[in-house]
């Protein structure tokens, strides 16, 4: 057995550079991700079957609603707790062929639903910058903590960009469409996408292109076009009117965006505010959108096929046995809300109300990307919450969504990168680019972590950890 | 006059004749084992992502062109939710918003008399799987499901509420099923559910406008039972109306062996469909050119066929019996391609061919006898190397072995005797060795020779040439 003061990441290299043998590779990983694990509950199982074969490899993560052949996904919930899927989501299918190594499934919110708490029906997982804050994910708080070079994780209304901005790491949402959504478990299919976060652009970047590209069997992937790249000396960046009139948001988020603007003008890049009157309308419409699409998504878990199933005393009993009882309250709620949100007249009322917000939306910030490169946004308008505060915050509930689920809403690509502190915990800021600019987003993203102490930190932090 | 007058909308479910299902690449095959034809995608599970079959929108345009509707030029998948257990989604995909076609027509003829059934729309949807038990599913603890036909591609044909009649359903439903036969798109087997249809029936006081309250009828599963189901229905609400009593809105099962319709009881949670468009299926675009290149590959249509063969001369009975089935209409044309007396030519499809084809319980493709073979045949005998009466026989042999009915009159000689000499040889013997007739005819008994040609006929193994035979025997006996 080595030594524990390695990363995997290291460990992986050092396996590439034959210093150590593949069984000693698998050992390490194994001690060093349960670690993780006992700290901060990051994972819901360890791959420990992944092959090497020549070449090199490098360590994953991917949150568990990312179906993985031969492995348990769960998605966090008890319905699914000893389901295995028959087959392997196409992005990590890609991913693989890249080289890269699945190391272990991450923690999430049920579902993926639960406004960033990164709560499953397993456990709920705690930030490695401190103990007693949420990490959003177990994706986010596996990598911040060393597990992985990247994590794979889906981003419907924000939940990865959030948990990376509550650990300090890079996270990026795709344009809709570039990455295969075949074999993620995914509750809002027009909003959600699999992104990657990881503790760099470049690791990010190199998570993406693992991930990435046309599925002929996803309908709605399509080929990035060439030429999406913006000429980084003639930037300009809109910020949105009003961003700053946000529900819930702090004053050391505040601060921090507000640093930014200053940093990027000192920079000579150019920042204007810019009109945008939907910032109050965001997260409701997301939200509606993705509780109807999830109570038809989730309607295929009925207990006949697949998953648990609770007796009843007849097929109606049983779909409503089930269901109660393996549902969690929050899965619960948003399914009811989703099918409160298309009855009758409500359909009219709320669900084509937030489709007509959803094209506005579309529509003006496509008109914004016209003239600008990049839009700029906070990423939440908080810092990662206390445990405490889990089940009684009503920004979590009502706030955390309104700055990220823009790029959802707009299928447009997000990032987020770390950008100051409020005391000890990480902040994020986010940038938003035109369709397919994922490489300019990124070259732009390390070029603000780079003006950033966070991931100076976030390096420290590492190897305080694996000592 | 009735009292009241029904009015009837039909919706008519067909199962489409792709290789695949519409958004797998499972097979669809009727008949198999359970769960054999069932991937990730039909069976709903988490993750799968459905990509469209687009020759069963290929097929569902071809379908709407030959019932004369309009193509939508944009069209989405939309998502019907509702939970049961042969939908293993817990949604039905369907053309809920855009259909394919709309605004088309079916004209029947019932008892001479013309009739425009006009057709609402034409939409694709997935077919259900399939429950494998008896009795009342919502109070089943135990029931088993099959998924082989979860996700099969089905159009839905739905009528404007212009028939009349349970007679004109009927009529309908067969012209329907001939129409859709030729273009090729389903096999319309009602006793395997390939098509079915659903009636939606009320009745109205005689002369006015406003519809009644509407029954839907449902597992009607042949076209006897459509007709008898319906005209039940009609019996049934007819009679309560006249108590004046009222009839309830429902769906109403057809028991084919009471002869009755029940009342179902009703799927919980069916009313409120909350259609939209689904997500994972990007919205199509039917393109013109698309539509005018089938349009160009649609086979001629029965009715067009029917008065094409009416122009060739045929009676309309003739016309209207070929032109029932496609396969028998195409083995009309190929074989008139090569001969071209269009009514002795239907005269031998409609009597010897179509006879021995029932007999053999065989299609008209299933029999070894080749259009222009039967060309051939009737050549051979118009010119007179063969009798009709022999050309019966070698027909048989046709059907049976394929050969040509050249090779089969070579093989057994059996060309006619037309030669003098040849005959005149017979002829003289037959005089001499029937003396009693000839006599009878020399008195005056001249139908005495019809005897004697018979004998001819009989010593030359039927080969002789009938005409001949008289023309040589009156001479000698006068």
């Amino acid at each position: 057995m080595l030594e524990q003061k390695a990363t995997i990441r290291e460990l992986f290299e050092m396996y590439s550079n034959k210093a150590i043998s593949r069984q000693e590779l698998k050992e390490s990983c194994i001690c060093i991700l349960q670690k993780i694990d006992s700290e901060y509950n990051a994972f819901i199982s360890f791959a420990d079957n992944f092959s090497i074969e020549e070449g090199p490899v490098y360590p994953c993560v991917a949150a568990d609603n990312i179906c993985v052949e031969s492995l348990k996904t769960t998605c966090g919930s008890e319905i699914l707790e000893e389901y295995e899927s028959p087959f392997t989501a196409f992005a990590m299918e890609k991913a693989f062929l890249q080289g890269f190594r699945l190391v272990g499934k991450t923690n999430l919110d049920e579902f993926g639903i639960g406004d960033c708490r990164g709560e499953s029906f397993y456990k709920t997982t705690l930030n490695p910058w401190s103990k007693d804050r949420l990490a959003g994910s177990g994706t986010a708080a596996a990598i911040a903590a060393g597990g992985a070079v990247a994590g794979f994780a889906s981003d419907a209304r924000g939940g990865l960009r959030q948990a990376a901005s509550f650990c300090g790491l890079v996270g990026l949402k795709p344009t809709y469409g570039l990455v295969s959504r075949r074999g993620l478990i995914d509750y809002a299919s027009s909003l959600d996408q699999i992104g990657v976060m990881a503790a760099t652009a470049d690791d990010t970047a190199f998570g993406l292109e693992g991930i990435s590209g046309l599925d002929s069997k996803d309908p709605t992937t399509q080929e990035a076009p060439a030429n999406t790249d913006v000429d980084i000396s003639k930037i300009r960046i809109a910020y949105l009117q009003d961003w700053d009139k946000v529900n819930g948001l702090t004053k050391e988020v505040k601060e921090v965006f507000e640093n930014t603007l200053y940093a990027l003008s000192s920079a000579d890049i150019e920042t204007d505010v810019a009109p945008f009157p939907y910032l109050p309308l965001t997260a409701i419409t997301a939200s509606v959108i993705g509780a109807v699409e999830s109570f038809s998504n989730l309607a295929n878990f009925d207990g006949i096929r697949f998953g648990k199933r609770v007796d009843g005393d007849h097929l109606q009993d049983m779909y409503i046995k089930t269901r109660t009882s393996c549902f969690g309250k929050r899965v619960k709620e948003y399914l009811t809300f989703g099918a409160l949100m298309s009855s009758g007249k409500n359909y009219k009322e709320y669900f084509l109300w937030a489709q007509k917000n959803r094209r506005a939306i579309y529509k003006s910030l496509m008109e914004l990307l016209k003239e600008y490169d990049f839009i700029i946004l906070p990423t939440v308008p908080f810092t990662a919450p206390l445990l405490s505060e889990k089940d009684n915050s009503t920004e979590l509930e009502n706030a955390a969504d309104t700055y990220t689920s823009l790029a959802n809403l707009a299928g447009l690509p997000a990032v987020t990168v770390p950008a100051g502190f409020n005391g000890m915990m990480p902040v994020g800021v986010q940038l938003i680019g035109r369709p397919f600019s994922e490489a300019a987003l990124l070259k732009m993203a390390k070029m603000l972590a780079e003006k950033s102490s966070v991931p100076g930190r976030l390096r420290d932090m590492q190897e305080v950890l694996s000592s | 006059m009735k009292q009241f007058e029904p009015v009837i909308g039909l919706e008519v479910h067909v199962e489409l004749l792709t290789k695949t299902k519409l958004f797998c690449r499972c097979g669809t095959t009727f008949g198999k084992e359970p769960n054999v034809q069932v991937c990730p995608i039909c069976l709903g599970l988490p993750g799968h992502r459905p990509s469209l079959n687009r020759s069963a929108v290929e097929y569902a345009i071809k379908a709407s062109l030959a019932l004369n509707c309009e193509i939508t030029e944009y069209t989405t998948f939309d998502r019907k939710n509702y939970f049961y257990c042969d939908l293993p989604k817990g949604y039905q995909i369907s053309q809920f918003f855009y259909p394919t076609g709309t605004n088309g027509y079916v004209d029947i003829n019932v008892h001479g008399e013309e009739r425009r059934i006009r057709v609402r729309q034409i939409h694709i949807e997935e077919d259900t799987g399939k429950l494998l038990h008896q009795g009342e599913i919502v109070d089943s603890a135990d029931s088993e499901v099959d998924f082989n036909r979860a996700g099969i591609p089905l159009i839905e044909i739905v009528t404007q509420p212009d028939v009349r009649s349970a007679e004109e359903a009927r009529a309908f439903l067969q012209k329907l099923r001939t129409i859709l036969l030729y273009t090729e798109i389903s096999d319309c087997k009602m006793e395997e559910g390939s098509m079915r249809c659903d009636a939606n029936v009320s009745l109205r006081p005689a002369g006015t406008e406003p519809l009644g309250q509407k029954t839907e009828v449902k597992n009607m599963n042949s076209f006897r039972s459509v007709q008898r189901g319906i005209e039940y229905e009609i019996d049934r609400q007819e009679a309560l109306l006249q108590k004046g009593l009222q009839v309830a809105p429902e769906t109403r099962h057809w028991d084919e062996n009471k002869g009755i319709t029940k009342a179902m009881r009703s799927k919980f949670l069916a009313s409120d469909y909350r259609c939209f468009p689904d997500p994972n299926v990007i919205p199509l675009f039917i393109d013109k050119s698309w539509v005018s290149h089938i349009q160009k590959e649609l086979p001629e249509l029965p009715e067009s066929r029917f008065a094409r063969l009416v122009g060739l001369g045929l009676p309309a009975y003739d016309a209207e019996l070929i032109t029932s089935s496609k396969e028998l209409a195409d083995f009309y044309d190929s074989a008139y391609e090569h001969y071209k007396d269009a009514k002795a030519l239907s005269n031998w499809i409609m009597g010897d061919f179509m006879r021995l084809l029932k007999a053999g319980n065989l299609g008209v493709n299933e029999s070894k006898l080749t259009p222009d073979n039967l060309a051939g045949l009737l050549s051979l005998v118009d010119k007179g190397t063969i009798s009709g009466k022999i050309g019966k026989e070698v027909f048989e042999e046709m059907f049976t072995s394929g050969k040509k009915a050249q090779e089969i009159v070579s093989e057994k000689g059996l060309e006619q005797i037309s030669d003098s000499g040849e005959l005149e040889k017979v002829i003289d013997s037959i005089i001499a060795a029937h003396p009693g007739p000839v006599e009878d005819f020399r008195n005056g008994k001249t139908q005495t020779i019809g005897f004697l040609v018979g004998q001819v006929m009989k010593e030359t193994r039927g080969k002789a040439n009938p005409q001949a035979v008289n023309q040589i025997l009156t001479e000698k006996l006068q």
